[in-house]
């Protein structure tokens, strides 16, 4: 609980948390805006999944930064070296730690869309089964990326580098692994494809959007090719639940095991 | 002596078990019917009746509500044989859903013309209402309800015109059937105001000709409407939105020819307008908006003419899949919208240079049908940008005389939120709870 109270206040202090709260606010606001154009419909759903679209880009950025300066500033601020001194082992503090940044980061966030959702219901037709699963896909979105945050935060010794990486890693997992999809599709065959579909499915930001288009019914899971159909062969919130579980304690683990000595002054 | 005594008995036997048979047979609507004289309104009460019953003279049959006809699920629940008759108003339920007999059954199966089916409901049948080798009939905001999309295979279609001419079918709201409607060998059918969602295809034509098919709305099928093998058809004022999926399409036209397709709206579809094996088809006047591709084109489509449609905010406006082919994005000094900066010196309206619309993922939707999930991933530009500067992207589309985007007004609604977040920065800035706005200085 000391934890999360001392994540809180840190955060609420920094004004990381804030402009990233407001950059997404104020683009969700002309997104929403914008959807009043939509088929009536779906037009709601059709929000959401520009909304996901734009978070693409927003969400990992702030969430990899803020986590990771967080853990970067136990480092810097000598907390980290009191806390394990002390009482801390390596794994409890990083797990501590972990959950201190995901509680109250996805918090944050989540609180921000649910004044978002006055908006929604506001100018747009609101549907809460359809917000819901929103709200599910940007708490696995934030889980995931604290926990990148979380272990960048852990691995690199100074703050240049830590900036390097978390650019790094958000160019490499928002543009750059789908690019390598894109130049190896002509090589994906009807025997290979199984395997395609693993490696594509396990890439966070696929299954999240696979599977909200499937839930807001913007993406029919009928009526599709054999290739299709090879191709999904399981149910999107299995590779959901997949995705939620594996790269958090992927990271978290990595982070445990790949701790740094400290930090070197830049 | 004995066997001319069981002769007579067998023969006794038989016309008293067809006696019983028909007995059986008639039901208390069915006698209602036989009893009204030709010509006759028959005023059904607020009751479920036994279906099934034959229509064979020109009569009136009107419901109310809570009327409702529930068929034995073995053959059609209302047939009509006569002409002019009218249904007006009752629900229709239980057609046989047989797939292995002689027939394939409906709610209604109208075989008599000048027919008019109004304001019925109608749901857990095979067909909703079949018109076969009939003409002039009228169907008028009816509901037909199938058994959604999982068990396409097993359902038939909303309306199937079949062989059946100068038909108006107008206001009726199809969904989850096989197709909503669909009209084989049938010419001069006028189709208006209808809605199909949660079909296989809203509106099918296969071998159709001379039809006018306006303002019906297409959501949430695998494909909004396709014409298939039909000729002279004027598409006008309908809308294809939300038809997502791998294959999913707004229209499809394929094998067909002077297809007039005016003023419709493609919004978010998968691909908005998709055209295969067809020749000299019109599309003009129609608004492609937020689609992952906007105009699908196959080499095979060739000699299409495109004019003033407007491309907003697709992934991909149009996609020229297979190879090149002769289809014109200008003509008479006119072409399309593209939303895209360009010059007017001249002030008339039309770009000073020509817009050429190059992609590079024509080959990749060619060479695998999975390209089409990363249409909105964010890598795409990049992919796009890359393979042009490489000399790698093809040509789409070259428009000689674009139209000028038009000038798009700023919402209140955008002025307003603008106005509220600009206010609320002041203030803060003001109070001093922003200082980091200003550059340099510390906190």
């Amino acid at each position: 609980m000391a934890y999360i109270w001392k994540e809180g206040l840190e955060q609420a202090r920094g004004k990381g948390l804030w402009l990233g709260l407001g950059v997404l606010m104020l683009a969700s606001i002309f997104i929403i805006a914008e959807a009043r154009s939509f088929p009536a419909d779906l037009g709601f759903e059709a929000m959401l999944l520009s909304l996901f679209d734009t978070n693409m880009y927003l969400v990992p950025l702030f969430s990899l930064f803020l986590a990771s300066f967080s853990m970067f500033q136990e480092k810097e601020m000598k907390t980290a070296m009191i806390l394990l001194t002390k009482k801390e082992s390596n794994w409890t503090y990083i797990l501590k730690k972990s959950l201190a940044v995901q509680i109250v980061i996805t918090s944050a966030f989540i609180g921000a869309y649910f004044v978002l959702a006055l908006f929604m219901k506001g100018f747009l037709a609101f549907h809460l089964q359809s917000f819901l699963h929103f709200l599910l896909i940007t708490i696995v979105f934030l889980l995931i990326f604290n926990q990148i945050g979380v272990f960048l935060g852990t691995v690199c010794k100074t703050k240049m580098q830590l900036v390097g990486a978390n650019i790094l890693i958000w160019f490499v997992i928002v543009f750059l692994v789908d690019l390598v999809f894109l130049y190896f599709l002509p090589a994906i065959t009807f025997d290979n494809l199984r395997l395609f579909s693993w490696i594509y499915f396990l890439d966070p930001i696929h299954t999240m959007r696979f599977y909200l288009e499937t839930k807001l019914n913007l993406f029919g899971l009928s009526h599709m090719s054999r290739l299709m159909e090879k191709f999904v062969f399981m149910a999107p919130w299995k590779f959901l639940a997949i995705n939620a579980f594996l790269w958090p304690t992927l990271f978290y683990f990595l982070s445990v095991f790949i701790k740094s000595g400290g930090t070197r002054q830049n | 002596m004995k066997r001319m005594i069981t002769g007579i008995t067998l023969i006794i036997m038989a016309i008293l078990g067809a006696q019983s048979v028909q007995a059986a047979e008639t039901n208390e609507l069915q006698e209602l019917i036989d009893n009204t004289p030709e010509k006759g309104v028959l005023e059904l009460e607020a009751k479920t009746y036994e279906g099934n019953v034959v229509i064979k003279k020109p009569m009136t049959m009107k419901g109310q509500k809570g009327t409702k006809i529930h068929g034995d699920k073995k053959a059609n629940v209302v047939e009509i044989e006569s002409d002019h008759v009218t249904l007006d108003n009752m629900e229709i339920r239980y057609s046989g859903m047989s797939r292995s007999s002689d027939e394939e059954y409906s709610g209604v199966r109208v075989m008599g013309n000048h027919t008019t089916l109004k304001n019925l409901t109608i749901s857990d049948s095979y067909h909703g209402i079949y018109l076969n080798r009939t003409k002039e009939n009228t169907i008028q905001g009816n509901k037909i309800t199938g058994h959604g999309t999982e068990v396409l295979g097993n359902q038939g279609y909303g309306i199937f015109i079949n062989r059946a001419g100068r038909n108006m079918v107008k206001d009726n709201y199809i969904e989850k059937t096989r197709d909503g409607i669909y009209v084989e060998y049938a010419d001069n059918n006028e189709i208006v105001n209808n809605t199909a969602v949660e079909t296989r295809y809203g509106l099918h034509y296969m071998y159709s000709n001379y039809n006018i098919f306006e303002g019906n709305h297409f959501n949430r099928n695998v494909g909004g409407a396709a014409i298939m093998h039909s000729d002279h058809i004027t598409l006008k004022d309908n809308t294809f939105s939300y038809n997502q999926g791998s294959r999913a399409f707004g229209l499809i036209i394929q094998t067909s020819r002077d297809i007039h397709v005016l003023q419709n709206e493609f919004h978010l579809n998968q691909r908005g307008l998709y055209l295969e094996q067809s020749t000299s088809n019109l599309i003009e006047k129609n608004d492609f908006f937020h689609n992952q591709i906007g105009v699908e084109v196959w080499a095979s489509a060739t000699a299409h003419t495109f004019i003033k449609n407007a491309f907003y905010k697709n992934n991909t406006n149009v996609l020229a899949v297979g190879g090149e082919s002769n289809n014109e994005w200008f003509k008479g000094g006119v072409g399309n919208y593209w939303n895209t900066p360009m010059l007017d010196l001249n002030d008339d309206k039309i770009g000073d240079s020509p817009f050429e619309n190059t992609s590079s993922l024509s080959t990749l939707v060619e060479e695998n049908e999975l390209a089409y999930l990363f249409l909105d991933s964010p890598a795409i530009t990049i992919y796009e940008k890359t393979n042009e500067l490489l000399s790698n992207d093809q040509v789409m589309a070259i428009d000689k005389h674009p139209l000028m985007s038009k000038e798009k007004q700023i919402k209140p609604i955008v002025i307003f939120i603008s106005i509220i977040i600009a206010g609320t920065l002041i203030f803060l800035y003001r109070k001093g709870k922003l200082p980091w706005l200003t550059f340099g200085k510390k906190d």
